[in-house]
């Protein structure tokens, strides 16, 4: 059972670094034009925000009068510069696409810029247009490199003519958007309600905090907020007899906002974030996903492959050897013998299933910052058990109808392969052939009956009633839609602990 | 002591049974001896006894307990060595006998002084903490017969015993039986080596194709001996010729091979031996042997059928 833990101490804090923010790396672009025609600066980074090299850049302008592009690649800073010979003056339609070693995405933009009343229009020679793809520009969040619970702030932007940026200032002002208002009615009762006001375009430096100063095309910055367990910037008014009261939880309504000014004050862009892409740390949520997954795939193999390894050679072998006759033959009932081995064996692993499930909480609790939640974690071993337990008993039980060494074993591999790899092929040639069809919903609940016939996929059971998520598909089932239930769920493991033992003790009594 | 009653054990349902109604008892302070054919049922019979495999009808009682019913207690007063010493080979040889000792209460100093014994006793003494499987065939069964002893119960069963072991294993054998009979314990031993069995068993009991023939005394055995030996021969040229010779020397020959064996042989061997040189066969070799037992035996089988 070392070698579970051994393998959780590399997958868990990989699985966690690459579950907070994974996949292709974040894109986005700057433009201006000048006499030479438009300039794009394109920047590139990975999940904390630094730059990555080898995404190429390419960028389409196209109108009545013709197709320009021109293309780039990124260097070790992420940055790509490149140029669009296409007369300026004119309105494009651009396209750029963006292509990296695990992506490619495209999208649209104009060269126009669209002002606060809606209007589009050319902007001036030099002036700074950003360019999204995928994410928000100029601001986004980014992993702190040290603390997974964490998100940082990465501002990206230029100066006029694509110079780089010098002595911006970057400001930050949480913004509440409700507030509690509680009225005193002619009874003397007090009625509280939610007043919600209209958030602001945007604010003005001094009404603001100074987060920091850009000085580089990038710059990532630490965020420090208030918590969000209370509202800020509460306003009180006596007006019509109610009062408005501070401290009110309202985590939902806050707005971030963050402002960019150049160095003489103006303000250049601005953008509102929730406090959830900076607070949240998806480590709760990330730690159960990680110990669905890795319960449902690593352990869910481990488990039945350390049942049968352990109950083959605690009984297995000795019984279609003989050896155990040799035991048998002292002063032991057949039953006293019969279950004592397979309590040695099961409480030997299910210590050992323990320990691991133990050491996989704390992993997450230090790589993701939060243990598992009770119910889950004892869900979670309970299903080990189970899995465990009928593991242990279909090999003892397989050890009475077999008298060789050589077919028990080959009888234990076909069941770790049929329940482990094939069950799923099974259940879809059947469903084929009785004509269902693989994307419906009578298929996955099809799938979903079958996993209460297979001991290794119990565990898989728990967790689709533990995260309440139909894990196959893309798309969310309730678990008792698909007969997933509490009630059913202890019933199928408690079959499963007793069928086998059951079967394998009455062998083990009337048989020789 | 040990009573089989009416003991039965089917293997397959369109099978016959491998045991069919036993009954024998063996007492006290005495050694019984059990004979038959290969297949005829005596390690059917005595895994029966031991309680390792179930009857389908009939008891066995040892000490006044059943061996189904009251397995625990019945396996106390029993010790068992199989004809194939059959062991967990990776374990070493005082660990499995510490392991064993516990099945008996026995642990701590009282099992050491107890495994250090029964070590010197069968002469193991300098191998106990070796494993199993570098043991031989014939350490296999001295192991297993210190196994056996180690509660030093009042029944024990010896099943083929003396198979495999040299003159000198027979004869440690026969003297731990002997003394074992001394001290009031009930033997029960298989064995094809009927001369042995001769030697050293009270009684002898029959079975043939699952059903126990006869039980005869030792003094049974000794006026039925009065009637004459057996004259083995191995013969390379052996036909028809030679066999039909044979048979003018007694009723009772049985020819396997280019092996003849004449039981209730009552002339000169050396004679037999000219004759068949005389006629031309190759005599390679002859032996004659007075064994009541190994008479008897056929006797019985023959008359059985």
């Amino acid at each position: 059972m070392l070698l579970p833990i051994l393998i959780s101490l590399a997958i868990v804090p990989l699985s966690l670094g690459v579950t907070t923010v994974s996949g292709p790396p974040s894109s986005q672009a700057l433009m201006y034009y000048d006499s030479n025609g438009y300039h794009f600066l394109a920047f590139s980074s990975d999940q904390y925000g630094l730059g990555a090299a080898g995404v190429t850049y390419q960028f389409n302008l196209t109108n009545a009068q013709g197709n320009y592009a021109g293309t780039g690649t990124t260097n070790s800073s992420g940055l790509a510069f490149i140029t669009v010979k296409a007369p300026i003056g004119q309105t494009y339609s651009g396209l750029l696409t963006v292509t990296s070693s695990s992506s490619s995405l495209s999208g649209q933009f104009s060269t126009e810029v669209s002002l606060p009343n809606g209007t589009l229009v050319q902007p001036s020679e030099g002036q700074i247009v950003p360019i999204s793809v995928g994410a928000p520009i100029p601001f986004w969040t980014v992993q702190d490199q040290n603390n997974a619970t964490k998100r940082d702030l990465l501002v990206f932007y230029a100066g006029p003519f694509g110079a780089r940026p010098q002595s911006y200032s970057i400001y930050y002002k949480v913004y509440n958007e409700s507030s509690f208002q509680t009225s005193n009615s002619a009874t003397g009762q007090g009625n509280t309600s939610i007043i919600f006001r209209k958030p602001p375009a945007y604010f003005n430096e001094s009404e603001m905090i100074l987060l920091g100063t850009l000085n580089d095309y990038k710059q990532i910055y630490p965020v420090t907020l208030p918590s969000n367990d209370t509202c800020s910037n509460v306003v009180t008014s006596n007006g019509g007899g109610g009062a408005l009261e501070a401290g009110f939880p309202c985590p939902g309504d806050l707005l971030i906002y963050f402002e960019l000014f150049s160095q003489n004050g103006t303000l250049l862009q601005t953008q509102q974030f929730s406090p959830d892409q900076f607070f949240t740390p998806p480590v709760v949520v990330q730690s159960v996903n990680i110990a669905s997954s890795f319960f449902a795939t690593i352990m869910g193999i481990f488990i039945p492959l350390i049942a049968i390894i352990g109950a083959y050679s605690s009984y297995g072998k000795d019984r279609v050897s003989g050896v155990l006759e040799s035991v048998l033959s002292r002063p032991v009932t057949r039953m006293g013998l019969a279950t004592s081995r397979f309590l040695s064996t099961f409480l030997a692993l299910g210590v050992a299933i323990g320990i691991s499930v133990g050491a996989i909480d704390c992993m997450l609790k230090y790589f993701g910052g939060q243990f598992l939640s009770a119910t889950f974690l004892l869900a979670s071993a309970g299903a080990f058990l189970v899995e465990l337990a009928a593991f242990i008993g279909l090999i003892f039980l397989f050890s009475h109808l077999v008298r060789s060494s050589g077919l028990l074993i080959g009888i234990a591999i076909g069941l770790f392969i049929i329940f482990d790899f094939l069950w799923g092929v099974i259940v879809l040639l059947v469903s084929v052939a009785v004509r269902l069809n693989p994307g419906s919903l009578a298929y996955l609940k099809a799938s979903t009956i079958a996993q209460f016939f297979n001991p290794a996929q119990y565990i898989q059971l728990v967790i689709l009633y533990l995260t309440n998520t139909s894990q196959s598909f893309g798309f969310q089932v309730p678990p008792s839609v698909l007969g997933v239930t509490v009630a059913s769920i202890v019933v199928a493991g408690l079959l499963w602990i007793a069928l086998p033992f059951a079967a394998f003790l009455y062998l083990a009594i009337k048989r020789d | 002591m040990i009573q089989i009653q009416s003991l039965t054990k089917t293997y397959g349902r369109n099978q016959p049974p491998a045991l069919d109604s036993a009954s024998f008892e063996v007492r006290d302070g005495e050694i019984v001896g059990f004979v038959g054919l290969n297949g005829a049922g005596k390690t059917t019979t005595i895994r029966l006894a031991v309680g390792v495999s179930l009857p389908t009808s009939g008891t066995v009682v040892v000490d006044g307990y059943d061996i189904v019913k009251d397995k625990a207690k019945a396996s106390e007063k029993i010790g068992w060595v199989p004809e194939f010493p059959n062991y967990e080979l990776n374990a070493k040889v005082k660990s499995l006998l510490n392991y064993f000792a516990g099945f008996y209460g026995l642990s701590g100093e009282e099992a050491d002084k107890r495994i250090k014994q029964l070590i010197a006793s069968v002469g193991l003494t300098g191998y106990e903490n070796r494993k199993l499987r570098t043991y031989s065939q014939g350490m296999k069964k001295r192991f297993s017969l210190a196994a056996s002893m180690i509660s030093d119960p009042q029944n024990l069963l010896f099943d083929e015993i003396l198979n495999g072991l040299d003159p000198e294993g027979i004869h440690f054998m026969r003297s731990l039986m002997l003394d074992l009979k001394r001290r009031n314990k009930a033997v029960l031993l298989s064995s094809h080596i009927l001369t042995e069995v001769e030697n050293i068993a009270d009684r002898v009991v029959f079975v043939h194709r699952g059903k126990i023939l006869q039980v005869v005394t030792r003094g049974e055995l000794a006026v039925f001996g009065a009637s004459g030996g057996s004259l083995k021969l191995v013969i390379q040229n052996l036909n028809e010729d030679a066999v039909n010779y044979l048979r003018t020397l007694s009723n009772e020959v049985m020819v396997d091979g280019n092996s003849v064996v004449i039981s209730n042989f009552h002339g000169d061997s050396a004679q037999v031996n000219a004759e068949l040189v005389r006629r031309g066969f190759n005599v390679r070799e002859l032996s004659f042997e007075k064994s009541n037992l190994e008479e008897y035996f056929f006797k019985i089988v023959k008359e059985a059928g």
